[in-house]
């Protein structure tokens, strides 16, 4: 298992090269660059900025488009790369190619660069400050979403069919099918709004954990309820636990010792695909709440072109996603006796 | 699981509530919070707090009050005052400043805030390597934009210390609003020993050192910054406020909920109540909208690969012009205390002086009589249909779905519209891959030049090419003319000019919307939303 778990790791780095390099040819093909605004920066200052920040390279424009050195006006490189369509892509790769590599020496340090937009910072200090609220929000909303999912889904399946069941079933259609920024604002008119109990946005002590991690794991929690019901319908039925039963166990022994284990299986393994959800999720409720979360960056940063920013919240993204799932298939390895790590 | 049962079914009967009948204030009527700490909406994450790098507008406006510049704002009018400076001396021909500093202006971490400061903090700004993004608001210091090309040397720019209260600036020409600039954030002075100390860490609270009202306490991320009152600053006995915290997010629905709960005391000028809301605040006591320093108008591409577009027929594009009714498109649509424009430069200089030429109003009969002489409309040449683009924002999308039916229904001429994504978009505007275009302008001081630069010929803003050798001149003379109504009257000129020509149309001038409670003091409303925390004061 713990080769298995290594060989599974060194895996990482591969796919992780291959979304690094897919988000940065996306990034650069994306029309428009960083320093493009309503109130366009002289050229020369335009030109010192793409300078310090790895968007023209000099060897590049000597090499490929010797004109350029020369001709800072815009509408002369305007001209100059109409003119030489082919040299002008040229350059145009050769400043990615060395752009690239700027970043991806970067990385292997552990060092993200620093943030086209904003001039104070690194982009580390982004992911510092906006990582810990995320996994906060999703590790809540994940509470939410396993205590709710597995206790509605539980008793639904003692009960199967009661009026119990049908209850629980019918609100997880219902959380399957509300959408969390419809939730979200009817959570706040009603209890920030309203009834005045919890704050209406931001982020700090629990009070503020509670209904943005609520509105991340209703959808959850009403899958997990969901899939913990069929788990449990499908393993009650099973051999085992006939003859737990007929050993003269308690039916409370028997489901919470011997039917759990096995009905859990598949609310496991949906948790690695969860994780991705609360994580792509949270854009939405950091959003609504105004919580300085992670997942903001994934549209702001792509919107303002801040390619470093941008990358590093993908990356950091997939590592977390692709442990999770690791963690997953180990869990997995643990609790279902079928699972073998062997090659 | 029974708390979603119970929720739902509680749900109507709470909306209801939520209907109840409303007070007089949108936000409470009293102030819920008994401390002298400010909360107030900061907009976006600032790009940059050091005053020259800071471009956007919540980075400025940290910078404005972390920093003091030779002038500080007036905060009712926004006509310079002393700040660093004591008092000055401008020669005969306008081109050179003596100022006296105070002596008592000090550094938070008490050094004397000296001539020599501002020498390093200008010449910073005009320095290459910085890429300030406002480098060129200084090009008219003499050799300034010599030296930001790299064609002289540091020493050869026009400010000179020439001794530690004594700084002597000398201009390529005469500046008329060169007092209001230096109250502007490139213009502050930055200390020298935290710059060199700590690169671009020295903005953090641990090194950053200020010479304005308020000094850094916190910054953290999309969260929050948060002011402290300055016990360095010269003038502190009359800084009322002992904290000011400035609420980060570009959520405007977030941070009217925020006001609504009392946890803001000003929405803050980068937040606004969105569009939905102003009705409904139309009639509250903390509701205000103001006249803001601002133009929203759309550009015709007129540029020379667009031979075959009818745009380019003057008639064509008065004829557009005439059909819109502008007064329908701020009652209806914008609703936020909006002006119909009929000019490019905003309505608030009249107050100096200014007199806007005289422009038609909503004529679509002359609009029709326009088209058809340009061999438009019945028994006249199809009419091509315009593509129209816009950013992607619901208030853009829907003015542009009210012109698209002036348009169809007075002159018959279809649009088609389309928008998109605002790099994208700025990156069509500027390569001219358009054919009317939206944009937006918001002026940097208080002179009409601030608008009209952007028609002259060779700049660089001019998106739609157009190009008039009397308004170049005009405008170009004015620049020098350092009497007001001489200069006024030359600008009037020059865009009697450009209305004539209308290589844009002008639609409307901004107004500024916000939410202030009722406790707030010394906030004064005015054309550029600067609202100096160190004249706020809470009341009760």
């Amino acid at each position: 298992m713990l080769r298995y778990a290594l060989r599974r790791l060194l895996g990482l780095f591969p796919v992780l090269l291959v979304i690094f390099t897919l988000s940065f040819v996306l990034m650069r093909a994306a029309p428009g660059g960083p320093f493009d605004a309503e109130k366009p920066v002289p050229a020369e200052v335009k030109r010192n900025l793409e300078l310090k920040y790895h968007l023209r390279e000099p060897w590049c424009e000597a090499r490929f488009l010797p004109a350029l050195r020369e001709g800072l006006e815009p509408a002369v490189e305007r001209a100059v790369r109409a003119e030489q369509p082919w040299a002008s892509r040229a350059e145009k790769l050769c400043t990615g190619l060395f752009q690239y590599g700027w970043m991806l020496a970067n990385y292997a340090t552990g060092d993200f660069g620093p943030s086209y937009k904003y001039k104070d910072r690194s982009v580390n200090e982004f992911i510092a400050a906006g990582l810990p609220v995320t996994i906060q929000l999703g590790l809540v909303a994940m509470c939410f979403a396993l205590f709710i999912g597995l206790t509605a889904g539980l008793i639904a399946a003692i009960r199967q069919n009661g009026w119990a069941d049908h209850a629980a079933m019918g609100m997880a259609l219902l959380g399957i099918s509300i959408p969390n920024f419809v939730l979200g604002p009817l959570l706040i008119l009603v209890f920030a709004l309203t009834l005045v109990w919890l704050p209406p946005a931001r982020w700090g002590s629990w009070e503020y954990m509670i209904l943005p991690g609520f509105t991340l794991g209703s959808a959850y929690a009403a899958y997990i309820a969901r899939l913990t019901r069929g788990g449990m319908l499908e393993v009650i039925r099973q051999d085992y636990i006939r003859t737990a039963r007929a050993k003269g166990l308690s039916e409370r022994l028997v489901i919470l010792r011997h039917a759990v284990r096995g009905g859990m299986l598949p609310v496991v393994s949906y948790l690695g695909p969860a994780m991705a959800g609360l994580f792509t999720g949270s854009i939405v409720i950091e959003r609504i709440f105004n919580i300085p979360g992670m997942g903001r960056y994934f549209v702001d940063a792509a919107l303002n072109r801040d390619i470093t920013l941008a990358m590093a919240v993908v990356v950091v993204d997939a590592i977390f996603l692709l442990v999770a799932n690791l963690l997953v298939d180990l869990a997995l390895g643990l609790l279902d006796p079928r699972v073998r790590y062997e090659e | 699981m029974p708390s979603r049962p119970l929720l739902l079914l509680a749900l109507p009967l709470l909306l209801l509530a939520g209907c109840r009948n409303e007070g007089d204030t949108f936000g409470p009527a009293q102030r819920t919070r008994s401390d002298n700490t400010y909360l107030f909406g900061g907009g976006a994450e600032p790009e940059s707090i050091d005053p020259g790098l800071a471009y956007d507008s919540p980075g400025l406006e940290i910078a404005r009050n972390l920093f003091e510049g030779l002038m500080r704002y007036d905060p009712r009018t926004l006509e310079p005052l002393p700040g660093v400076a004591e008092r000055w001396e401008k020669s005969e021909d306008g081109r050179r400043y003596l100022f006296r500093l105070r002596p008592d202006a000090r550094w938070s971490n008490g050094r004397p805030v000296v001539a020599e400061d501002f020498v390093y903090a200008w010449r910073r700004v005009l320095d290459p390597r910085t890429a300030a993004q406002y480098a060129a608001l200084l090009w008219d210091i003499e050799n300034g934009k010599a030296f930001a090309e790299g064609r002289a040397a540091a020493e050869a720019v026009g400010v000179r210390a020439l001794d530690e209260r004594t700084l002597e600036v000398r201009l390529e020409r005469p500046v008329p609003w060169f007092l209001d600039l230096l109250a502007f954030a490139p213009f502050y002075p930055v200390p020298r020993e935290a710059v060199e100390a700590h690169g671009i860490r020295w903005t953090r609270p641990e090194n950053i050192v200020t010479n304005g009202p308020f000094h850094l306490g916190s910054w953290q991320i999309s969260y929050q910054i948060e002011l402290v009152r300055s016990p360095t600053y010269w003038d502190r006995e009359k800084v009322s406020l002992d904290r000011a915290v400035a609420i980060i997010s570009d959520d405007n629905h977030a941070m009217v909920r925020l006001f609504r709960a009392g946890a803001l005391d000003w929405l803050g000028a980068d937040n606004r109540p969105p569009v939905e809301y102003l009705s409904f605040l139309e009639n509250k006591k903390d509701y205000r909208a103001n006249p803001e320093l601002g133009s929203y108008f759309y550009w015709f591409n007129l540029r020379d690969d667009r031979g075959d577009s009818p745009l380019r027929d003057k008639r064509v594009r008065q004829a557009l012009n005439l059909a819109i009714d502008k007064e329908a498109i701020v009652r209806f649509v914008t609703r936020g205390g909006e002006r119909a424009a009929r000019t490019v430069v905003p309505d608030l200089f009249e107050r100096f002086g200014y007199r806007p030429p005289a422009a038609p109003g909503h004529d679509p009969e002359r609009a029709r009589r326009l088209l058809a002489e340009a061999g438009y409309g019945p028994g006249g040449k199809p009419f091509p249909t315009l593509q129209l683009t816009y950013n992607t924002d619901d208030r853009h999308k829907q003015i542009a779905e009210a012109i698209q039916q002036m348009w169809r229904e007075e002159l018959g001429i279809r649009v088609a519209l389309e928008n998109q994504e605002w790099k994208v978009f700025m990156n069509n505007r500027n390569e001219g891959f358009f054919e009317i275009a939206r944009a937006g302008w918001i002026g940097d001081f208080q002179d009409p030049y601030t608008f009209l630069a952007q028609f002259l010929s060779d700049s660089e803003m001019n998106e739609a090419r157009w190009s008039n050798a009397d308004y170049d001149r005009l405008v170009r003379e004015a620049l020098t003319e350092e009497d007001d109504a001489r200069r006024y009257a030359l600008y009037a000129q020059a865009e009697a000019i450009l209305i004539d020509e209308l290589p844009v149309l002008p639609l409307y001038y901004y107004s500024k919307q916000t939410l202030i409670g009722s406790w707030v003091e010394g906030w004064y409303p005015n054309s550029q939303d600067i609202h100096p925390l160190r004249d706020i004061r809470l009341v009760r």
